[in-house]
């Protein structure tokens, strides 16, 4: 058995203190992430309230229910910095990368205390699968909130379809993970590819902001 | 695995192939910040879809002939459905709500939901999933309207159709033998030729709103059958796909929204 809530107050008090001493992106980052391991906690509660009301097996809960509980809950305290701060989308990314950051090495944490941490490649396998994973999530439900944002789409509609496409990409690698043998190289595969093609789009984005701004300054330094 | 299953299996890597086709173009259209919002949402809408799709792939070929006791490809789909219809919305021409149009859409689907209910008996799933599909329908009937896009007649003859398909699969809730057999075989029928004059509607004039119209009515029809004719179903929402991305760069080449 995990004391997860005690894990959480031996790994969260550091960090929590370190707030104090640090700048305003570092801080808020620390924070971000301090409210990822909460959220993982919460989520493990919610999860586990559903496995025994709904009567699935714990695979299936964690196959089909984890998913959407995991990524809403990530999703909200996202939301809450959104509409709370008015923060611009280019903050909300540190936001939910330290959201994204906090919720994987919790749940790594937990995982290792209760299965051992002998097996160097297992732990190697499972911080950049899992770990990537939830990265990967995060990164692009900030993109997406950034692109509806910059084309004035911030509706229902929009954050849902966010929300959701985060939610079956988590079920989907929880599902392939499930089964041994070739599906479970794949899940284990997919985070890490992902996070390779969204730098590639972030990437392309960034660089054409950039060339867009200088082409602003020219025809300002030219007037 | 059986042969049928191989059969579905096929045809959703050809849908992925299709929507992967549409999305390329599309993100590299919204990468040089030439794309519309229709389309960032219509890439966004198919990125769901896809996703969708793989969950399935995944799905039928680890587990194969089971159902899922949770379908959380759903979620993608209602995405998809919600994102297309944000689209929709923008490319609205007339905000005039008429009211037969909302009972329309609401009638129509809540019949389908209900459907849905009967033949799964999911009521929540089905109840909470097949919400976004009366918006959908509502603004595919408002924007149809107001474009002129199908004479008046034609309009009132697809609503018939429409609502003699569902008044018959209620029907074959109370009929067995050969009865039963004979509606199922007219609903059979009436839904694929609803779904060709649609798609060569599409075809002929590929505007936005028609062709989400047959990309829903073969949505539609996917859940209204098993077996051989979901797969043919499934076969015309795939070429539906090429169809509304066609409909979406039109969309973007002839007006202003950016």
């Amino acid at each position: 058995m995990v004391y997860a809530e005690n894990v959480l107050i031996c790994i969260a008090v550091p960090l929590a203190i370190s707030l104090l001493f640090t700048k305003r992106s570092t801080s808020r980052f620390i924070a971000s992430f301090l409210v990822g391991m909460i959220v993982c906690l919460l989520s493990a509660y919610i999860s586990g309230y559903f496995t025994l009301s709904s009567g699935y097996s714990a695979e299936d809960t964690s196959i089909f229910l984890s998913p959407i509980v995991e990524e809403l809950m990530k999703f909200l305290p996202v939301l809450f910095v959104y509409f709370v701060f008015e923060s611009n989308p280019q903050e909300i990314q540190p936001n939910a990368i330290g959201i994204g950051a906090g919720f994987a090495t919790f749940e790594n944490c937990c995982f290792i205390l209760s299965s051992g941490a002998q097996n160097l490649a297992y732990v190697l396998v499972r911080g950049s699968a899992v770990g990537v994973m939830h990265l990967v999530t995060m990164v692009a439900l900030a993109m997406g909130l950034r692109l509806i944002k910059n084309y004035h789409l911030f509706s229902l509609a929009g954050l849902l379809g966010v929300l959701s496409l985060s939610m079956t990409f988590h079920g989907l690698y929880n599902l392939l993970v499930s089964e041994p043998g070739i599906p479970t190289y794949i899940g284990y595969a997919l985070p890490m590819v992902c996070a390779v093609v969204l730098y590639l789009i972030y990437h392309e984005i960034n660089q054409q902001d950039e060339e867009e701004k200088e082409n602003k300054n020219f025809v300002k330094t030219g007037e | 695995m059986s042969l049928l299953t191989i059969f579905e299996f096929m045809l959703t890597i050809m849908q992925v192939v299709f929507i992967v086709a549409v999305i390329i173009p599309t993100v590299n259209a919204m990468i040089l910040k030439k794309s519309s919002i229709i389309s960032v949402l219509f890439c966004l809408a198919m990125v769901s879809y896809l996703l969708s799709d793989l969950y399935w792939l995944a799905y039928d070929s680890l587990r194969p002939d089971t159902r899922m006791p949770f379908a959380a490809n759903e979620f993608a789909e209602c995405a998809m459905i919600l994102l297309l219809a944000t689209g929709l919305e923008k490319a609205l021409p007339d905000k005039k709500k008429i009211s037969w149009e909302i009972l329309f859409a609401t009638c129509y689907i809540g019949a389908n939901i209900a459907l849905w209910i009967l033949w799964s008996g999911e009521w929540m799933q089905d109840t909470v999933f097949g919400l976004p599909y009366i918006y959908f329908l509502w603004l595919l009937v408002r924007g149809i309207r107001s474009r002129n896009l199908l004479p008046v007649k034609e309009r009132a003859v697809l609503i018939i159709l429409a609502a003699v398909i569902v008044v018959l699969h209620f029907m074959c809730f109370w009929t067995d033998g050969m009865f039963y057999e004979t509606i199922n075989l007219s609903i059979t029928l009436l839904i694929f030729f609803v779904s060709t004059w649609i798609g060569l509607r599409s075809i002929q004039n590929s505007d936005i709103f028609l062709t989400y119209l047959f990309f829903l009515w073969t949505m539609l029809a996917m859940f209204s059958f098993s077996d051989i004719f979901y797969n043919m179903a499934m076969l015309a929402n795939t070429l539906a796909i090429p169809l509304m991305y066609k409909s979406v760069r039109k969309e973007r080449a002839s007006d202003g929204i950016r």
